[in-house]
């Protein structure tokens, strides 16, 4: 059994994401909710971003027949909010999945990709005389 | 979609009343400020001072206020009505008077409840503001 299977979808619907995605008003509210909710952090705890996008991709690709099977969706979706700003590739991915199932998919990834500006390191010279 | 599935966890709130079935079609602010007709999801705050609201203090709320919860960014996360206020022990016996809100919990439903009794000042920093219309007076 793969790793994926074994928290599987159903298993990150949990009762606290369950709430978060039936009383968000926003999809800020949604987006803070869910991070802080462990559905989040097992999913963060035991799959790469890349096998994120792809079981984020894989529910998104079946229509859901209850609000229940929108849930481990947007935990994925969520849980792409800790995803390495400097990972080119998986950012492509991540702005490649089509969201338009999840009501708030689009406005809640251009909030994570927003946070996610890479920070640029630069290199000052040290000028070790003092100017006369 | 049966929304109502995914509400078990809000028996926690045993002092709020459940006032209406569940329904995607509008939100807290659809309820607030557009009767009920639809989703509002940007910032409400515009509306507020467009319309001429005035911000009170809690003490001074009274019924026909909205309130307005905001995150600790101060980002509005949600709103309500303002229906009465209401006599709560807070700590061996000293009382206090809180409003008492009625509102709409996302995608669930319309719910009356002391205005702490709530998902939305669960989040730590999270602050209600109310506000009055003293009289119409758009921008």
């Amino acid at each position: 059994m793969s790793l994926i299977a074994s928290i599987g979808p159903f298993s990150l619907a949990t009762d606290s994401a369950k709430e978060a995605v039936l009383v968000a008003n926003t999809p800020t509210f949604l987006l803070e909710r869910l991070r802080k909710d462990v559905a989040v952090q097992t999913v963060l705890d035991n799959m790469t971003g890349a096998e994120i996008v792809a079981a984020l991709r894989d529910a998104l690709a079946r229509a859901p027949r209850g609000p229940a099977e929108l849930v481990p969706a947007y935990v994925y979706l969520v849980a792409l909010s800790s995803a390495d700003p400097q990972d080119r590739e998986l950012w492509k991915q991540i702005s490649s999945l089509d969201l338009s199932g999840l009501e708030w998919g689009n406005t809640i990834r251009a909030l994570i990709s927003a946070e996610a500006v890479s920070t640029t390191a630069l290199e000052f010279p040290v000028c070790d005389k003092p100017r006369t | 979609m049966e929304w109502d599935q995914l509400g078990k966890t809000l028996a926690r709130f045993t002092g709020a009343e459940r006032v209406s079935d569940a329904c995607p079609v509008y939100n807290c602010h659809g309820l607030t400020f557009g009767s009920r007709r639809t989703q509002v999801t940007h910032s409400v705050l515009p509306i507020l001072k467009e319309d001429g609201f005035d911000p009170i203090s809690e003490k001074d709320a009274r019924a026909g206020d909205i309130v307005i919860y905001s995150n600790a960014r101060g980002e509005v996360v949600h709103s309500g009505f303002v229906v009465a206020r209401k006599s709560v022990e807070i700590i061996m016996g000293t009382q206090s008077i809180i409003p008492v809100i009625w509102s709409k919990w996302g995608k669930s439903y319309e719910m009356i409840h002391a205005v702490g009794e709530c998902p939305y000042l669960e989040e730590e920093g999270n602050y209600p503001t109310y506000y009055r219309l003293q009289r119409w007076k758009p921008a």
